[in-house]
């Protein structure tokens, strides 16, 4: 039988959207601060008015019930889930006042966009936006890379019993200590440190560049945390192209990088596990993945005509790759070039890289490492079975953080989740068709949202379909979510407000 | 007339020759007069240095000129913009790279100024060329705007890749200019009742909640 959401439930999920929506309230200080630094009056009138309906719609939620106790796995569930939707539409406000988008749609797309780290925009004229609206959208992916629940936690907003069901909701099951706050702050911990080093490093190349001090260092800022969280927006409309500096690439490819690495395997290596790290399933697979899609991007880019000389593929493939299956989105081509210039297979294995994505539990998207690298280890099992005598007992095991075992239940879990991801990309991409777009640009840009990807083949833009844009928002969502807590949502709904089918007794009752 | 063709029978001998030297006289003058014409009622060169008009060696034979392209064009643009000759008008946005250490060339971004599209295109320069640019467009600032003629690449062997447009002749169409935000404390009063609402009403949530205890 199906649960349903009692008027209880629905005050106790309203309460913690509250705590949450009061709790990014605090993070609209920093785009406020910098507008006033920076003498940009006009959005820190945006800033200071996003931060008042922002405190009055937390409040009035909280206000569903006063004191609501301990939050059970169902309301966890739904808080996460509506979590991410409710901050978007608060986070888009400012955005939309910003008057870089030519409707409050496309301000949610790049509100959605943003907190779920997927990086693709419908901005227009960003080359003229604001340094706190930059900031905001930056902080959007800060709060979205580390996840929203995540960093509420760190915080212990939730109080310290609530911890494990919403952890789990989020996407995430393992735990870098047995307590979830302190994994938490662990996690933010690393992030930070990360960021705060390549903000450093990045600084001094962009004043070697030629950039003015303060551009040098926000932008270096900026795309650290992008970098970091795997996000994609980048400050200039140019993306990485405007820097015309291999030196930032590398940084930057670095940064996707760890960033795409699972944080218990950071911690792992912080810890001195070196070959904890190098035996790790999803090391292992990211490996040779990567190996494997880089020689037939290389093969295909070869045999075309354009990035087929060496320094060419090297500087311009070779970030791709790195931007793509880490799910950035960052670019050091122009969206002209990978429609028109890439050759159709390079094309194709960008959009298969961010199919598949990063590690589980880092801010990548994507299938993750973790289920691929279980799925292909089930199949060596199925045939290991298939040839071994009746009575033997066949034990497939892998390392990851110790060594495991695979059973039905992981399997099903990876699986699931697998025939969610590739189910919602045919159904993007179809959607996509239906909207009279091209059959490959549908594919990949139905890819790229689900994916959390954000490389855009120019789909994505101002002007497109509402109903296509709405279709993306709901894939960037479901994707962010890894699906189940989503769909467990939709169906508590949906039974939710279907009405109770009557026991034969109370039938006979109302009959008399 | 009659006269002038029986002057000219007498010196040459031949009427036909006559004839045929008379009618060539008279298309000269007429080639002359239009040429004249045409010259004077030309409008005078808009913006390029008419004394830097070298020849392009990259020029293909079989293709013309492709004067005052869109940016948002070159933005989409195919196999068929590569290697040619383009002349592109944009407002200079963001910041004057440095490419590599000499410091001899810069990259500069120009963006469309139709007000359909925001799109743009990577300029390589010289030091000198990026000179003339005053003003580099951001939040509150126009930029340079800015006449460049040169050689467009889709995919430039040279910068590894890059889709950028390499200047041969730059010129100057408008100087950029400031418009600061004005501090407007009026403009601030709507948030900052909204933000007191919300204190109050968080304020509230607080003491019902203590009382409940």
């Amino acid at each position: 039988m199906w649960q349903r959401f009692s008027l209880y439930d629905i005050r106790v999920i309203g309460h913690y959207l509250g705590v949450l929506v009061l709790f990014s309230t605090v993070a609209l200080l920093v785009p406020l601060v910098t507008a006033i630094a920076c003498g940009e009056w006009v959005p820190a009138t945006h800033y200071l008015l996003t931060i008042g309906i922002s405190l009055i719609l937390g409040s009035g939620l909280r206000f569903l019930r006063i004191e609501p106790g301990r939050l059970g796995r169902q309301q966890a569930l739904a808080v996460t889930g509506f979590a991410w939707i409710v901050l978007a539409f608060v986070a888009s406000i400012p955005l939309f006042m910003s008057g870089h988008y030519a409707s409050y749609l496309d301000a949610l797309f790049d509100g959605v966009s943003g907190i779920t780290t997927t990086g693709a925009s419908v901005i227009i004229d960003l080359d003229h936006l604001s340094y706190a609206d930059n900031m905001w959208r930056f902080m959007m992916h800060l709060l979205g890379g580390f996840g929203l629940i995540v960093v509420a936690l760190s915080f212990g907003l939730f109080g310290k019993r609530s911890g494990a069901s919403l952890y789990s909701s989020e996407g995430r099951s393992e735990h870098v200590v047995p307590n979830v706050v302190q994994t938490t702050q662990f996690i933010a911990k690393i992030g930070m440190g990360f960021i705060i080093a390549a903000t450093a490093v990045l600084s001094v190349m962009c004043l070697t560049i030629g950039m003015e001090p303060l551009r040098a260092v926000l932008q270096s800022f900026w795309l650290s945390v992008s970098g970091f969280m795997t996000g994609g927006f980048a400050p200039m409309s140019q993306s990485i192209m405007y820097y015309h500096s291999f030196p930032i690439e590398v940084v930057l490819m670095l940064l996707m990088l760890l960033g795409s690495i699972n944080f218990v395997l950071h911690s792992e290596l912080w810890k001195g596990h070196v070959a904890v790290f190098f035996r790790d399933l999803e090391i292992r697979t990211m490996v040779l993945w990567l190996s494997v899609m880089t020689c037939v991007f290389a093969a295909s880019l070869s045999a075309s005509l354009n990035f087929s000389d060496l320094p060419a593929m090297l500087r311009r493939g070779a970030f791709m790759i790195v931007s793509a299956f880490s799910t950035t989105g960052f670019q050091n081509i122009t969206t002209n070039q990978l429609t028109g210039a890439l050759s159709s297979g390079a094309f194709l294995v960008v959009a298969i890289l961010m199919a598949v994505g990063g590690s589980g539990g880092s801010t990548s998207g994507g299938v993750k490492f973790s289920r691929m690298g279980i799925i292909a280890k089930s199949i060596v099992a199925t045939i290991k079975e298939a040839l071994a005598p009746d009575s033997a007992r066949v034990v497939v095991a892998y390392n990851h953080v110790g060594r495991r075992m695979i059973t039905p239940e992981v399997v099903k879990e990876a699986m699931t989740v697998f025939t969610l991801y590739a189910l919602t990309y045919v159904v993007g991409a179809l959607v996509g068709i239906a909207h009279g777009y091209d059959a490959t640009q549908a594919v990949f840009e139905s890819i790229s949202m689900a994916s959390n990807g954000g490389v855009s083949s120019a789909l994505a833009s101002p002007g497109m379909p509402a109903t296509l844009e709405v279709f993306y928002i709901m894939q960037m969502w479901a994707g962010r979510l890894e699906f189940v807590t989503l769909l467990a949502l939709i169906v508590e709904i949906f039974v939710s407000f279907k009405p109770r089918r009557r026991a034969p007794h109370e039938r006979e009752r109302a009959a008399r | 007339m009659r006269a002038t063709l029986d002057r000219m029978t007498k010196a040459h001998g031949d009427p036909r020759v006559v004839f045929r030297l008379h009618r060539a006289g008279w298309m000269l003058a007429a080639f002359v007069v239009a040429a004249f014409v045409v010259v004077a009622l030309s409008p005078p060169a808009a913006f390029a240095d008419d004394d830097e008009n070298l020849v392009n060696p990259q020029q293909r034979p079989d293709s013309s000129f492709i004067y005052d392209t869109s940016i948002a064009a070159l933005g989409e643009a195919d196999a068929y913009y590569d290697n040619q000759t383009v002349q592109v008008v944009g407002e200079v946005v963001g910041d004057s790279i440095r490419e590599g250490m000499d410091g001899r060339h810069r990259w500069i971004t120009l963006m469309a100024i139709e007000k359909d599209s925001d799109a743009t295109v990577s300029v390589y320069m010289t030091a000198e060329q990026a000179a003339k640019i005053d003003t580099y467009g951001k939040y509150g600032t126009t930029g340079t705007r800015l006449q460049v003629r040169g050689t467009f690449h889709l995919v430039c062997a040279e910068h590894e890749g890059l889709t950028d447009l390499h200047a041969d002749i730059v010129t100057v169409v408008e100087k950029g200019k400031l418009h600061e935000d004005a501090f407007d404390v009026n403009a601030f009063i709507p948030g900052a009742v909204a933000a007191a609402l919300g204190l109050v009403l968080l304020g509230v949530f607080y003491y019902l909640r203590e009382r409940q205890r």
